[in-house]
Parts: C-alpha cells; sequence; structure tokens
C-alpha cells in the first residue's frame, strides 16, 4: 500500500498508535521508517512537511489487520 | 486591534526577529493552529502534538489562565504556554542544551538515512534554537505580562511531561541563580527554616541570571546549578541546626537524583523539592531545639516585613504574654533582643535594595523605617563594616571587576 499524498501526520501517528503491530515507511531512496519510533516520526513529520521526499512511499504492517486503521492515509 | 493583541503581536515579533524563537496561536479549546510564524508549519506541529497529548493537565483539570505550562517532549525540545477566553500562545520549540540537538543527529546518523533526507533533517534542525530553561522562563513571564498585565510567579508554573505524574505542591520549574546577594537571602530562608522562601525564590527566578557552568550543554548546566544548590541548602540547613547526620545522606541522595534525570524539567523539579524539603526539616529542628512555635511565627513575620518597626505590646498581647515575659523569652530563644533581630533583618534587607534596585540610600533608609539617614548610616555599618554607600560602591566594584575578568 501506498502513502497518500497531503496526510495530516499527527492524525496518522494516533492512527498507528491504534495498530498492533509495526508500521514501516519504505520510500523510493531505499530509507526505512518504523512509524513507532519517536525519532522516525520526527524524520517523517519534517519530510514530509518538504513534500517530495515521500512520492511513492510504501506503507508495510506486520499485522495486516492494521492496513483498515489506516485506510484514510494509504492507496494501493 | 485591542491591547492586549498588540502586545502579544509585539513580543511574537521580537521573540522571531531578535531571538529566532518561533510561536504559535491557537484555538483554546482544541489548540487548532491559527497562526505559526514558522517555517515548516506542519512538521513544528507535528513535533508538537506527535510524542503524547500535552493538551491536558496531568489531573485532567482544565487549563488555567492564571497559569503557564512548560512541556518537553521525548527528543528534549521544549515548548511552554498561556491561555485566555480564546486563545493558547504557544512559545516553542526550543532544544534546552546542544547535547539534545546533537544527540539527535547522532541517532540520524545511525541510521544510515539516504542524503537527501539526512539533508532534509539536519537543515530543520538547525532551524531550532537552542535556548536555556532559565532563558524560557524569562520569555513565559513576558508573554504572560503581555497576556495579563501581571508578573509570572513561580507557583503559576506547572510542568506537563509526556510520562504523567504527580506535580509537586507549591512552587513550579526554577534555576537557581549564582546572584550573591539573592543567593544569601534564599540560604538565609533556608537557614532560619522560613516557610516564606518562595517569595526570596521568586526574586532571584526574576532578576538574575546563572554564569555558565557548563560546556554549552544546558542540562549539564542545570544539573552543575542544582547540584550547587543542594550543597549550599545542606549546609545552611546544618547552620540552622539540622543534625549532620541527616542533611548530608539526604544531600547525597538529591544529588544522585539529579544526576539520573533525563530533561531540565526533572531537574527543575528537584530544585524545588530540595528547598521545600530542607526547610521543613530546618524548621522541625528548630521546633525541637527549643524555640518556640510562637517565636519562630514572630521572626518569620518580622523577616518578611522589617519596614515595620515591630510593636511589643501587641506582639506580647497577640500570645498571651506579658511585654516583659515576652522580650525575655524571645532573647532567651533567638539569642538577641527583638529590636536587635529587626534592625538585623533591616540590614540585610537594605543590602538587597542597595544593589538590585535604583533607589537613593535616603530612600532606603526611609522605606525600612529609619527615623533618620544617620541612625540607619551608622547600623549599616555596625553590622556590615561598611557605609550603605561603600558597600554599593564596593559591590558595584567588584561586579565590574568580574566583568572584566570575565
Amino acid at each position: 500500500m501506498y502513502l497518500k499524498q497531503a496526510i495530516n501526520s499527527v492524525a496518522f501517528f494516533k492512527a498507528i498508535d491504534c495498530c498492533q503491530g509495526e508500521v514501516l515507511l519504505h520510500t523510493k531512496e531505499k530509507d526505512v521508517l518504523n512509524l513507532r519510533s519517536q525519532l522516525c516520526r520526527f524524520v517523517f513529520a519534517v519530510a514530509l512537511s518538504e513534500g517530495s521526499l515521500f512520492a511513492d512511499a510504501r506503507v508495510e504492517c506486520s499485522d495486516p489487520s492494521d492496513y483498515l486503521l489506516l485506510q484514510d492515509y494509504l492507496t494501493a | 486591534m485591542e491591547h492586549k493583541e498588540i502586545r502579544i503581536d509585539t513580543l511574537r515579533e521580537i521573540l522571531l526577529k531578535v531571538y529566532g524563537v518561533y510561536t504559535t496561536v491557537c484555538t483554546r479549546d482544541t489548540f487548532t493552529p491559527v497562526d505559526i510564524n514558522a517555517p515548516r508549519r506542519e512538521a513544528l506541529q507535528a513535533l508538537l502534538y506527535m510524542d503524547a497529548d500535552f493538551r491536558k493537565t496531568a489531573d485532567g483539570k482544565p487549563f488555567d489562565r492564571e497559569k503557564q505550562y512548560f512541556y518537553c517532549n521525548t527528543l528534549g525540545m521544549i515548548w511552554l504556554f498561556s491561555i485566555d477566553d480564546t486563545r493558547a500562545y504557544i512559545i516553542g520549540p526550543a532544544f534546552t542544551d546542544n547535547y539534545s540537538m546533537l544527540d539527535i543527529l547522532d541517532q540520524l546518523d545511525s541510521r544510515n538515512l539516504s542524503g537527501p533526507l539526512k539533508m532534509e533533517m539536519r537543515e530543520f534542525i538547525r532551524q531550532i534554537p537552542v535556548i536555556s530553561s532559565h532563558r524560557m522562563q524569562q520569555y513565559g513571564m513576558m508573554l504572560h505580562c503581555c497576556l495579563t498585565g501581571s508578573t509570572l510567579t513561580i507557583q503559576q508554573v506547572v510542568i506537563l511531561n509526556d510520562t504523567p505524574r504527580p506535580m509537586p505542591e507549591g512552587p513550579g520549574s526554577a534555576t537557581i541563580s549564582t546572584n550573591y546577594m539573592l543567593e544569601k537571602k534564599l540560604w538565609k530562608a533556608v537557614r532560619e527554616g522560613n516557610l516564606d522562601y518562595r517569595k526570596e525564590l521568586e526574586n532571584t527566578m526574576a532578576n538574575v541570571t546563572a554564569g555558565y557552568v557548563s560546556d554549552g550543554n544546558y542540562l549539564r548546566q542545570d544539573k552543575n546549578l542544582a547540584i550547587a544548590q543542594v550543597t549550599l541548602a545542606c549546609r545552611a540547613a546544618m547552620e540552622g541546626g539540622l543534625s549532620p547526620e541527616i542533611a548530608y545522606p539526604l544531600s547525597d541522595q538529591y544529588i544522585r537524583r539529579i544526576e539520573a534525570c533525563r530533561n531540565v524539567s526533572e531537574v527543575s523539579e528537584i530544585c524545588l523539592g530540595v528547598l521545600e524539603d530542607y526547610i521543613h526539616r530546618v524548621r522541625q529542628a528548630k521546633l525541637r531545639s527549643g524555640v518556640s512555635a510562637q517565636i519562630c511565627e514572630c521572626c518569620d513575620y518580622i523577616s518578611m516585613h522589617p519596614e515595620e518597626n515591630p510593636d511589643i505590646q501587641k506582639l506580647a498581647q497577640k500570645y498571651g504574654y506579658t511585654p516583659y515575659y515576652f522580650s525575655k523569652k524571645f532573647k532567651q530563644e533567638v539569642g538577641m533582643s527583638l529590636r536587635e533581630f529587626t534592625t538585623r533583618e533591616k540590614i540585610e534587607r537594605a543590602k538587597v535594595l542597595l544593589t538590585q534596585s535604583s533607589l537613593t540610600v535616603s530612600d532606603i533608609s526611609e522605606m525600612l523605617g529609619f527615623n533618620s539617614q544617620s541612625y540607619f548610616g551608622s547600623n549599616f555599618r555596625k553590622l556590615t563594616g561598611l557605609t550603605p554607600t561603600e558597600f554599593q560602591i564596593g559591590l558595584d566594584a567588584a561586579v565590574k571587576n568580574d566583568n572584566v575578568r570575565g
């Protein structure tokens, strides 16, 4: 699943807090951010505000049921 | 535009253009940003909200417009805010020490981020100012004054942490300064077990700036100052009658706790607990050592109001004694007469006024209730060995010498 553009990162983090498993973000530049980590959230928030860094970024949930919780922020 | 809005806008402009500090105006109810005067607004907003929901107090009570709130996230960034009827005004973020900033950069380096992301992060982090907690407190005082027109006292400061925990009773955050005269007043309060020390602490907070006692690391700076405070409080408490068997182990315990602190908020909380703890213990020791509660109370009152010339008739009547017996009891327990004690307190206050205010010797003499300036001068010289003017000049010279050396 891919990350939608122009999402609200604060709301996205809240949704991730409800997830059961790990939530990883893979970027085109081969960066991998674990979005449960505060430091990675910091990187995510900063990079998201820049815009182009997360174009075509892929989100991977270790627990498949978590995709449902994040559906507002993801696209196929 | 209302006067208050003009004051707030001016403060925000100054903080941004002079100090590089960002501010945010939010709605009071939901903390939805209305105006952020910073680049990368979305990122700054996310930073503020990503750790924990600071938008409620630890005890669940609504925010109080008479108070000011400090919030520190797990990455070592700090914000402070105050509210009015409709808005919340946030100052920050800022790093309180270089160490936090460098630590984040190190952590990012260890994650092997790609070139563009690493550059982006470095650029962003460098836009966040490094400001000591003491300086943040001063900005907070300015904000409170703009909103309410009144001075912020330390009892009005609340520290919100990412991990909820019970707030200490009494005063909020404080950094102990190295200002000699005000420090002396503070340690005097500890020696005397005077619970009204908060006034001196507020005075210290509002008027002085601590020297640098670390190499650019503000957490270390606050820890060093806190350890110095514990050491001095311990010595003052022993001079006040607290047993060394109690005072020294207590000091060791506090220093260990300070060393274990992860951020400046934790250090500040411990600092306030130290003073309260030692003062209570000294007070208890005094009560046990033969100084009666009435005399303690009487001394506290005189210390707080040295400008009043105590009326022995009224004091004796208040405590149910004859004037003769009260005088005798006072001298027996305190070791000096009521008049001598009052004069000593007046002179102590005069020392502070001479060095911390623009009042003339004549003004101070009159303010402290001396019958004449010459009588004030002779009492001052008797207790300090200097005339008020010599004292003032001597201190000025010492300050100038220090500045030259620094």
